[in-house]
C-alpha cells in the first residue's frame, strides 16, 4: 500500500471535506463576496475614487487566511481533532486538500468574483460619467481604471503585479496552515498577532540597523528591504537601491521561498501534530 | 499484537505520567483498561493510536509505529473517544463518507448494530442524544472490523439497557484476530465482558492477568471474620464482603469494584500474588 498518496484515499478525502465543510467555506465565500460588494458600493458618485476597490481587492485577498482556518478548524476540540488525525489517509493528502482547495477552488472563485464584481460596478460609474458629466474621461481612466489579472507580470491587479498578487495570496495562506496547525485555540487570532509581531520586528531591527550605520541623519527609512531613503539636516533625500542581483535574491525571497517554507512547514506539521 | 516497550511520557518532562512501561497485548482478547480519574488511561491509549507521541520508548502496534499515523496502520485501528463530536449528516452520509476509508467495513453490520443498540438510522447526527451518537460510533467502530478497537470510557453517556446491549455486541464482534481495549473508570460496566484486565495507577500498570488467573488466585466471598490473607473488605448486610487470596482454591465470581479497589489498597501483596503469572 502507498502510504504517502494514493488518489482514491485523496479523492475520498476531499469528499469527505467539502461534505462536512462545504456549507461553512460557502458562507464564508458568500461573506466575502457580499464584502466586496459593500466596498464598492461606498465609492461616491460624484466624487471617484479607487479607494474602495482596493479595500475590495484587500478584503478579498486576507479573507483566505479566514478561509483556510475554517479548513483546519479540526482541533479546537479533542474529539473532532482525533477524529481527523486517525482517518486513514496520509499526512501529505490531509496537507494537499489544503493547498487544493484553496488554490483551485477559492483563489479561481475570489478572482471571479471580483471581475464581475469590478466590471458591473465601474461600467455603471462609467456610464453615469458620460450620461451625467459628473467627471472627465481622463479622470476615469486614472483615477478608476477596470482590474486586469493576465499571468503577464506587465499586468496588474489593482496596480500589483499577478505574480506579487500570488506571493501574498500564498504567503498568507501559509501564515493561516501554520497558524492552524501550531494553535489549537483561537489559532486566527494568535497567528495573526505572531505574523505582525514578526514582521514589526523583523522591520524594526533592520530600521535600526540602518539608523546605526548611517551616523548623519534626520529620518532614515528601509522600503521593501531593497531600498532605503535618508532625509538630512538640510532636507535632501537620498534613495539607496540595492544592486540588482540583491534585488532579485530579495524579491525571490519573500516571493517564493516565504511562501513555499510556511506551507512546507505546514505539511512537516502535520506529521508532528499531536492531540 | 500491540507491543509496549520502556514507554515514558509527560505532558510535561519534569513531571512523567509513565516512566518505563513495559505492556504486551495478544490478539483475540477484550482487555479493560481501569484505573482512577486522572490515571493515564486515556492518554495510554492516545499513545497508542499516534495521537501523542512518547518521551523515549517504542509502541508497536500491528506492526506499525503509531508516531507515522500511516494509512495502512490507521485502516487497522479504531478509536473511539470519550467525547464523540459528529458532523451534521445524516447517519447514511457518515457511512458513505467514512466507510470507504476502512476496507473491511461491512454496512449490514453497522444496519445491524444500530438496529440492536435502538439507533435511529434515518436521523442526523448532531441532532441526537448524545448517547445515541456514541452508540452510533460504536456501531461504526464495530463495523469496520479493524483488527484493533480502542474504545475511551464507551459506556459514559449509555442508559442501562445499552449498556447491556453494548456489552453482547461488543462479547459477539470479537474474533481470533481482534483485539478490543475497552478502558472504564466505571468498572461495573465491564463486568462478564472482559477477559483480560489491566488497571493502572500512580504512572504504573498494577495488575495484568486474564480473569482465569484472578480467579485461580483470588477470591471474592463474604466472610464474618477477616484473617491475613483478606486483601481488602468491605462491610455489607450479611457480613464483610472481601476479596482475599486464594489459598483453599474457591471458585467466586469476580467482583470487578472489589478488584478495583484491592489493587488500588495493595498493589505490593498484588504484585507478589501475580509474580509468576503476570506478563507485562
Amino acid at each position: 500500500m502507498n502510504n504517502t498518496f494514493n488518489f482514491r484515499r485523496f479523492g475520498l478525502l476531499l469528499r469527505k471535506t467539502i461534505y462536512e465543510k462545504g456549507l461553512v467555506l460557502g458562507g464564508t465565500f458568500i461573506l466575502v463576496t457580499v464584502l466586496i460588494v459593500l466596498s464598492y458600493s461606498s465609492t461616491s458618485q460624484n466624487r471617484v475614487s479607487s479607494l474602495p476597490q482596493r479595500m475590495g481587492f484587500v478584503i478579498g485577498l486576507f479573507s483566505v487566511t479566514a478561509w483556510v482556518n475554517i479548513f483546519l478548524s479540526n482541533f479546537t476540540k479533542k474529539s473532532v481533532a482525533a477524529s481527523y488525525l486517525t482517518l486513514p489517509c496520509s499526512h501529505f493528502e490531509k496537507w494537499l486538500s489544503v493547498f487544493v482547495i484553496t488554490a483551485f477552488i477559492y483563489l479561481p472563485f475570489f478572482l471571479m468574483v471580483f471581475k464581475v464584481v469590478d466590471l458591473l460596478f465601474l461600467n455603471y460609474y462609467r456610464e453615469l460619467a458620460v450620461t451625467k458629466f459628473y467627471y472627465s474621461a481622463k479622470q476615469l481612466e486614472t483615477d478608476l481604471p477596470y482590474l486586469t489579472y493576465n499571468f503577464a507580470e506587465k499586468d496588474n491587479l489593482n496596480r500589483m503585479p499577478f505574480s506579487i498578487f500570488l506571493a501574498c495570496f500564498f504567503g498568507l495562506g501559509g501564515v493561516a496552515v501554520v497558524g492552524s496547525l501550531y494553535f489549537n485555540q483561537k489559532s486566527y487570532i494568535k497567528s495573526a498577532l505572531v505574523f505582525l509581531g514578526l514582521a514589526f520586528t523583523l522591520s524594526l531591527a533592520l530600521n535600526m540597523l540602518f539608523d546605526t550605520i548611517i551616523g548623519e541623519k534626520t529620518s532614515t527609512g528601509i522600503v521593501s528591504f531593497t531600498k532605503a531613503v535618508i532625509t538630512t539636516e538640510n532636507e535632501r533625500l537620498f534613495t539607496i537601491n540595492a544592486s540588482e542581483s540583491i534585488q532579485q535574491i530579495v524579491k525571490y525571497f519573500i516571493m517564493v521561498f516565504i511562501p513555499a517554507t510556511l506551507w512546507l512547514i505546514g505539511l512537516v506539521r502535520f506529521s508532528d501534530k499531536e492531540l | 499484537m500491540i507491543n509496549i516497550q520502556n514507554l515514558s511520557f509527560g505532558y510535561n518532562r519534569k513531571k512523567m505520567l509513565y516512566e518505563n512501561l513495559s505492556l504486551s497485548l495478544e490478539a483475540g482478547s477484550i482487555y479493560g483498561l481501569l484505573g482512577k480519574n486522572g490515571a493515564g488511561k486515556s492518554t495510554l491509549l492516545c499513545n497508542m493510536m499516534g495521537l501523542l507521541f512518547p518521551v523515549s520508548g517504542k509502541i508497536e502496534v500491528v506492526q506499525h509505529n503509531p508516531q507515522k499515523r500511516q494509512p495502512s496502520f490507521l485502516q487497522n485501528v479504531y478509536f473511539i473517544p470519550e467525547e464523540v463530536a459528529l458532523p451534521s449528516i445524516s447517519i447514511h452520509t457518515y457511512l458513505e463518507l467514512y466507510a470507504p476509508f476502512y476496507p473491511k467495513f461491512n454496512e449490514h453490520q453497522f444496519y445491524k448494530y444500530l438496529k440492536e443498540l435502538e439507533v435511529p438510522s434515518d436521523q442526523k447526527l448532531h441532532k441526537m442524544s448524545f448517547g445515541q451518537q456514541k452508540k452510533a460510533i460504536i456501531a461504526f467502530g464495530l463495523a469496520c472490523n479493524t483488527q484493533v478497537l480502542i474504545m475511551d470510557e464507551p459506556t459514559n453517556g449509555l442508559d442501562i439497557p445499552s449498556k447491556s446491549q453494548f456489552r453482547k455486541l461488543v462479547a459477539a464482534a470479537l474474533t481470533e484476530e481482534r483485539l478490543f481495549i475497552i478502558s472504564t473508570h466505571q468498572v461495573r460496566d465491564l463486568d462478564n465482558l472482559i477477559d483480560q484486565i489491566i488497571i493502572i495507577d500512580e504512572s504504573e500498570v498494577l495488575l495484568k492477568a486474564s480473569i482465569t488467573n484472578i480467579n485461580e488466585k483470588l477470591c471474592f466471598k463474604t466472610v464474618a471474620e477477616l484473617d491475613e490473607n483478606v486483601l481488602y473488605a468491605e462491610d455489607s448486610l450479611k457480613g464483610k464482603t472481601v476479596v482475599a487470596a486464594n489459598v483453599m482454591s474457591e471458585d467466586s465470581k469476580i467482583n470487578m469494584e472489589h478488584l478495583f479497589n484491592a489493587v488500588i489498597a495493595n498493589p505490593n501483596r498484588m504484585k507478589e500474588i501475580f509474580k509468576y503469572t503476570t506478563d507485562y
